[in-house]
């Protein structure tokens, strides 16, 4: 049985949330977990996990299948997935456009690659692993990045365009991510939103960023997951929704200094509350017309 | 050789375990466990960047951990013998 | 041959933890000042994560040398030891033998023990759970047949045997006065973890039963076990080491013997 995630806001599952999380009425209504922090066989963590999955539909964001390593994905690791895949049956599996380890080093950071002919071979192939041995597509996140390549081939919404339509995965958008890397790597936002094939979108992560200057006096964002999300996100995420014509379901992250479970509610309210906007928005024009 | 009366003497043991253990009398003061509560933990991996990041390159946290320089100091201070002088240092660990 | 992807991986993976920018500039469209900006970001990433990692796993180690020395500590044990695994869970294993090894520990020799505790916990933390086995059930059977049976062990459970103080000094640390004048270092310590359900469970034991826990450990009968115990430690406290064990969830299964 396979819950869908609903067209609303949830948050990424921390386990200090758990008692308001299930005791409260919020605007949360699904949560998001990261598997790889129930890759140990029981205790605490599988019972929080058993309880809130039983409470709310679940999404597993995966940080290390590394999709993007030249040394193919990790058998051991995907087992693991699988196994949790098959006992919490969560709506949603996603990982990241981003390569994680080399030569069984494992560097625990989502590592950029070139947007080529080769990577998204690569990365196809991986994803393809991934999805036979899962029993089902998943969803693939842009990154943020903080480096430009030398010789890229496609810009990143073609080559997420491509990656959908020849594995069948669908899109988990991160608007943070996108207006990060459009910044730090100096292309246009919504030029990229043009661009992307919005239809490929399933799910939607919103977080905050912070501000730091390179020698040359420019700007760099860290996507650190530490604020609020800032208005120029959430501007660009209306301008999705709009796009869409549907609210998608809609995570909040926040995972560095991570607040008490009422600014986490108040944010997840945002989202509904933007998402609402924007469609009433397209409604108003769409009548004006 | 197995004694009979050693052996009656140990499953004579045993048997007051049980009976101490559906007790809940109080065993020896030595063998009482001290419950850690069961906290839940919040997960290791996750996918934002670290703080800390400086562009200048004072990175707190960067890779940069060559330093012998640094001197134990925290409560090992506070240990009696908690930090051995040079000469004692050949007691196994 | 490395493909240019395989290879572009092999130098940024080198870059990061060996704190080297070779070989980058020919990958990256950056001058090389911005290049040491951007890639520092996530050489930040890289250690900041791990180094978090292995602070959340050994608290203790953490605050009995202090937060620079600690971070030192382990910056060379990420380079020396990097994951081999995705899941953090799993990072940090070596973490109690690295530091026995390493120079600047050698003064402290009741480190690695105290380690050696934290990574017991943490294993008992994250252990395949299992219902413990009733003391119902050990009654109807007697003392007689459970001498003539093999224990099963609770998944959980965890022997540390120290040469110093490590569960005392560990246990200092969880109270927020603590009262160091009386840790003897230097008194070996016994303790047996286990976690009969959420709980997790720090029992003092000593020498005698820790062997005894060995031996079911390693499938021997009761019996067996108990006559081992109590020819090496005559002064064996065996019912009240046993009251604990059935009361504290040691045991999950009970069988005869295999002939």
């Amino acid at each position: 049985m396979t819950i869908e995630l609903p067209n609303s806001a949830g948050i990424g599952f921390k386990p200090k949330h758990l008692a308001d999380l299930l005791l409260q009425k919020s605007e949360v209504s699904w949560l998001e977990v990261h598997p790889e922090n129930y890759m140990g066989d029981g205790g605490l963590p599988h019972q929080d996990l058993l309880a809130v999955s039983e409470a709310f539909p679940l999404s597993m964001h995966g940080v290390g299948m590394s999709l993007g390593s030249a040394d193919g994905v990790n058998d051991e690791h995907l087992e693991r997935l699988a196994k949790l895949v098959d006992a919490y049956q969560p709506a949603r599996v996603s990982e990241h456009l981003a390569w994680s380890h080399w030569n069984q080093v494992f560097l625990n950071d989502l590592l950029p690659m070139p947007y080529t002919r080769e990577s998204l071979n690569l990365v196809a192939e991986n994803l393809g692993r991934v999805q036979d041995r899962l029993k089902r597509t998943i969803l693939v996140e842009n990154p943020s990045l903080y480096l430009s390549f030398r010789g890229d081939e496609f810009s990143e919404a073609e080559f997420l365009n491509e990656l959908c339509k020849t594995t069948g995965c669908g899109l988990l958008f991160d608007v943070n991510n996108l207006y990060v890397s459009a910044n730090n790597t100096g292309f246009d936002a919504q030029q990229y939103l043009k661009e992307l094939n919005i239809k490929n979108i399933a799910e939607v992560h919103l977080a905050g960023h912070s501000i730091e200057s390179l020698p040359n006096e420019s700007k760099l964002l860290i996507d650190d997951h530490g604020s609020p999300v800032r208005q120029e996100v959430w501007s660009l995420y209306q301008s999705l929704v709009f796009n869409l014509g549907e609210m998608p379901p809609t995570l909040i992250e926040w995972d560095t200094d991570t607040p008490d479970f009422e600014q986490m509610d108040l944010e997840a309210g945002l989202a509904n509350q933007y998402a609402a906007n924007a469609l009433s928005n397209k409604i108003l024009k769409e009548s004006a017309a | 050789m197995k004694n009979a009366a050693k052996v009656m003497a140990t499953a004579g043991a045993v048997s007051a375990a049980l009976m101490m253990a559906a007790s809940q009398q109080a065993v020896a003061q030595d063998f009482v466990p001290e419950k850690c509560y069961g906290v839940s933990e919040a997960g290791k991996n996750d996918c934002a960047a670290g703080p800390g990041t400086t562009c200048a390159g004072t990175s707190t946290v960067d890779g940069q951990g060559n330093a012998w320089i640094y001197v134990p100091q925290g409560t090992c201070e506070k240990l009696v013998n908690g930090s051995l002088s040079e000469t004692d240092q050949n007691i196994p660990s | 041959m490395n493909t240019p992807l395989a290879d572009s991986q092999e130098k940024m993976a080198h870059a990061l933890l060996n704190h080297s920018n070779e070989g980058l500039g020919e990958i990256f469209a950056h001058d090389e000042a911005e290049l040491q900006a951007r890639i520092a970001v996530y050489r930040n990433n890289v250690f900041f994560s791990l180094s978090n990692a292995i602070s959340d796993l050994y608290p203790v180690i953490n605050q009995l040398v202090g937060e620079e020395f600690f971070l030192a500590l382990a910056k060379r044990y990420i380079r020396e030891n990097p994951p081999a695994s995705a899941a953090m869970v799993f990072f940090g294993a070596e973490f109690p033998e690295f530091v026995s090894q390493d120079k600047a520990c050698l003064s402290l020799p009741y480190l690695a023990d105290v380690a050696r505790f934290e990574l017991a916990k943490q294993h008992c933390y994250h252990a395949q759970d299992a219902k413990p086995l009733s003391l119902q059930i050990m009654h109807e059977l007697g003392a007689e047949k459970l001498m003539a049976s093999v224990l099963k062990l609770h998944p959980s459970l965890r022997l540390v045997d120290s040469k110093t103080a490590s569960r005392s000094i560990w246990q200092a640390h969880q109270i927020e006065k603590p009262n160091f004048s009386e840790i003897d270092v230097a008194t070996a310590e016994q303790s047996i973890l286990v976690r009969p359900e959420f709980d997790l469970l720090i029992c003092r034991a000593d020498a005698a039963l820790l062997l005894l826990i060995t031996e079911i450990e390693k499938g021997a009968i009761l019996a067996e076990a108990i006559d081992m115990t109590l020819e090496k430690y005559p002064g064996f406290d065996l019912a009240s080491a046993m009251a604990m064990g059935f009361s504290n969830g040691f045991f999950t299964d009970i069988h005869s013997p295999q002939e």
